[in-house]
């Protein structure tokens, strides 16, 4: 069977066997289906081929599917008929929607533990921070990532809060010009920390439709 | 129009969204309606033989209640697709997971089964329904949601996880393959 050079209109041949194109695209398909057996021939295939697809499709019970489907709704719960826990959660946020923030809540005992490596990383070998600026230095207690920037960590309670922070404190006045890291400080060196191990995998914000979820409402 | 029935079965699915959120059941069975036979087609075209009732009713409920997370730049027809595809996939796992774990109760091998396989012996299937299970499982898809659902190349693409473009060359290169297997038959 030879094939018709003519790409752009072959790409529409499985639409007219679905029957989804325009008047006017069918019309001019056809056009040059008269003229083209290749063509005429594949466009048969493709009947043949769907009917295929369409006859061994399943014969579903719609009147169950929307009873079960309003019974999960009402109950408020997921069906996990499938196997109870292994959906990840992008089954309900499946490709291509919203990603999730890219920040995510860290106990403050992994901020301080975090940043006690940093600070052993950044005194063991020379620090350069990207764009000559200095990293460390920046997030000072009147810098920009102050606590209340920064509502994905908890906010500071006065006294340090747990035996890791303490230590990471102690680790942290031992070093020079680092003693009033507040946990937005830490919490900025680790974005640093996570930047320079090039680990970023935000996606960019997206566009939602602008329905407001009613869980549960049907 | 008057008439909530006609309403309802004449409405955008967007619409149908908007009033099942304000309380109208109707508006859920009509999306249901619309979509559960395409669910069901390519559920089929995945592999899946048996319990696609459930995994369909299970696509639904998944997407009712992640609504929020639908966006505007894809229909909800191919969100439905991108929802059941996760669900079968999850389903192969585990049914993989626990074919290992009868091997290894069992201390036989299990032969690595092919739905469509299954299938095509089953049915006595003609020249083209051959040819079509000859397709890789990639092509396959992307062949069915081109060929019985009608999909743009650009909402394939976000079915099967690729681009525009190489959807594009998946079909074409199915469409070759059936006509090779064709010619050789
Ligand atoms: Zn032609």
């Amino acid at each position: 069977m030879t094939e018709c050079l003519n790409e752009d209109l072959r790409d529409l041949l499985p639409l007219l066997a679905h029957g989804s194109l325009s008047a006017a695209d069918a019309g001019r398909v056809r056009a040059h289906m008269a003229g083209c057996a290749a063509c005429a021939a594949e466009l048969s295939l493709l009947q043949s081929a769907a009917a295929h697809l369409e006859a061994s499709a399943p014969a579903l019970d719609l009147a169950a599917i929307t009873q079960g489907v309003q019974t999960a709704l009402a109950q408020g719960r997921p069906a996990l008929r499938v196997v109870p826990g292994e959906l990840p959660a992008g089954a309900a946020a499946p490709r291509g929607a919203a990603a999730p923030p890219r920040r995510t809540w860290v106990p403050r005992q992994y901020l301080a533990a975090a940043a006690t490596i940093l600070v052993v990383v950044s005194l063991a070998i020379p620090f350069t921070g990207r764009n000559g600026e200095d990293p460390v230095a920046a997030p000072t207690a009147t810098g920009p990532a102050a606590a209340t920037d920064t509502p994905s960590v908890p906010v500071a309670e006065s006294g340090g809060g747990t035996p890791g922070a303490a230590a990471a404190r102690e680790a942290l006045v031992a070093t020079d010009g680092l003693s009033d890291l507040t946990d937005a400080d830490l919490e900025a060196l680790l974005d640093e920390l996570e930047t320079l191990e090039a680990t970023v995998s935000a996606e960019p914000g997206t566009m939602r439709r602008a329905i407001v979820n009613t869980p549960g409402g049907i | 129009m008057g008439d909530p029935k006609s309403r309802t079965s004449e409405a955008t699915d967007a619409e149908l969204i908007a009033q099942w959120q304000g309380g109208d059941q109707r508006a859920a069975t009509a999306l249901v309606s619309r979509h559960a036979q395409s669910l069901g087609r390519f559920a089929a075209s995945l592999g899946e033989r048996e319990g696609i009732d459930e995994l369909v009713q299970d696509t639904f409920v998944r997407a009712f209640q992640s609504l929020d997370t639908f966006r505007a730049d894809s229909s909800l027809r191919t969100w439905l697709f991108t929802i059941c595809k996760r669900l079968v996939l999850d389903r192969k796992r585990s049914e993989r997971r626990r074919r290992n774990q009868v091997e290894l109760d069992e201390g036989h091998a299990v032969v690595e089964y092919d739905a469509l396989d299954g299938m095509v012996a089953e049915e006595a299937a003609g020249r083209v329904e051959r040819a079509v299970a000859k397709l890789t499982p990639l092509q396959r898809e992307v062949f069915s949601l081109r060929v019985t659902e009608g999909l743009p190349y650009g909402e394939i693409a976000k079915v099967v996880d690729s681009t525009e473009g190489a959807c594009r060359v998946h079909y074409h290169n199915a469409m070759r393959l059936i006509k090779e297997y064709l010619s050789d038959d």
